[in-house]
């Protein structure tokens, strides 16, 4: 497999994404990939039109039937529901979102290997998401900045995933929901 | 003549007959109760008569059309619910957001007047996870009785309910079957409540109809008291 699709995938070696001299991608030259200060509205327009789409489907019909299946998939077909076309277009959408991502990473980055695939790659991004707060839509988002925070002020000591476990422990253990959930109790409290 | 009827039904798990050879038929607006003790197979014959569960052989009927192998759904659209033993709700949703949603899918015309009759409106904007299970049991039932089904299949509405709360249910129920015109069969564990409340009762033994009749009837049957009730009864 992996060497018979070698000239395909570039195997172990991954692949580079390399723009010819004179090509340009959106208006961008390699160079410019690379660079954040001219990427920025290649990320931020998807980011926003995805947070929208987001907000939309969860306020809408569709959410409510998401919802319905996630927490009693039986009593939904008991109720009447069709509950595998609802699930597989929230796969599909999530996946869509998933894969925007990775796009716009391999643009940026101008290189991928295996390696992006690993759970400790992966596996970040969903923890960013439950330290966050999972089913809601500014919790992965505030996990996500934490994280990106965390990459930039702790990584000197090579000890990211250190902390990382710590604050998925910590979230786990005392603060379910996550940041969000756990700041939607608090002024639940507040407010009686 | 009957809504809903059960014929010859059987049910296996490997080599135990969970129901062997039932029969069972529900009228308009008549509350059928089914007993009998742990392992007589009153969830099995709901799950069979509900489309959970296929059966071996015999032959679930609605108006007299066969349906022993209409899918969940195909039952829900054509007037056919159930509730569940296990309380099965939607915890995380309000109780007003749930109604609402089944209410939707079912076409329920008055959602206000379930809600009603149930007693859900000061719990309508709570989370159902919060709640009593008491009034959990409640939003249950309510669940089932969206859409304006014909027949309702009921596992256990009372499971966990202390007594008074277990008698009121009951009663809601029936008084609920005949205002709406529903056929209702009730499998229930609290025998005496069934034959308070019932107007026809079978029992159920090791997987087979022991007696089936009306509530009197059944009570007096010799099988059902040596095998059941026990000579006191």
């Amino acid at each position: 497999m992996q060497t018979s699709f070698r000239p395909l995938t570039g195997a172990y070696d991954g692949l580079s994404i390399d723009l010819a001299a004179d090509s340009s991608f959106l208006g961008l030259s390699s160079a410019h990939l690379q660079d954040p200060g001219r990427f920025w509205p290649v990320v931020w327009v998807p980011l926003a039109v995805g947070i929208v789409l987001v907000w939309l489907v969860g306020r809408s019909r569709f959410g409510t039937t998401l919802e319905g299946i996630r927490e009693n998939e039986e009593r939904m077909r008991f109720s009447g529901y069709n509950t595998f076309l609802p699930r597989l277009g929230a796969f599909v959408l999530s996946g869509l979102l998933a894969s925007l991502g990775g796009a716009l990473f391999a643009l940026n980055a101008a290189y991928v290997s295996p390696d992006v695939l690993s759970f400790s790659q992966a596996g970040d991004s969903l923890i960013a998401a439950m330290v966050g707060g999972l089913g809601t839509l500014v919790g992965p988002l505030a996990g996500t900045a934490l994280y990106v925070w965390g990459q930039a002020r702790l990584n000197s000591g090579a000890n990211l995933h250190l902390y990382t476990g710590i604050a998925l422990i910590v979230v786990l253990v005392f603060l379910p929901g996550g940041i969000t959930g756990t700041l939607q109790r608090l002024w639940k409290r507040v407010k009686r | 003549m009957a809504v809903f009827e059960a014929k010859g039904l059987s049910v296996r798990y490997g080599a135990v007959a969970a129901n062997n050879n039932i029969d069972i038929a529900l009228e308009q607006g008549c509350v059928h109760g089914v007993i009998g003790p742990n392992g007589a197979g009153k969830s099995t014959f709901i799950d069979a008569l509900s489309g959970r569960r296929r059966p071996l052989s015999g032959r679930v009927l609605l108006d007299g059309e066969d349906i022993t192998y209409r899918s969940v759904r195909w039952r829900r659209a054509h007037g056919i619910s159930r509730s569940f033993q296990r309380t099965s709700i939607f915890a995380s949703m309000t109780v007003g957001a749930q109604l609402a949603m089944i209410a939707r899918r079912n076409a329920e015309p008055d959602l206000a007047g379930i809600i009603d009759t149930l007693s859900l409106g000061d719990v309508i904007d709570r989370v159902c996870g919060e709640i009593a299970y008491g009034t959990q049991r409640a939003v249950d039932l309510a669940i089932a009785l969206i859409g304006q089904p014909r027949v309702v299949l009921l596992d256990e509405p009372c499971a966990g309910l202390v007594a008074d709360e277990a008698g009121r249910m009951l009663q809601h129920v029936r008084d609920l079957c005949r205002a709406c015109n529903v056929a209702a069969l009730l499998v229930e564990h609290d025998v005496e409540g069934v034959f308070r409340t019932c107007d026809t009762v079978t029992v159920l033994d090791l997987g087979e109809v022991l007696s089936s009749g009306m509530p009197a009837q059944v009570r007096a049957d010799p099988e059902v008291i040596r095998a059941y009730l026990g000579s006191a009864a």
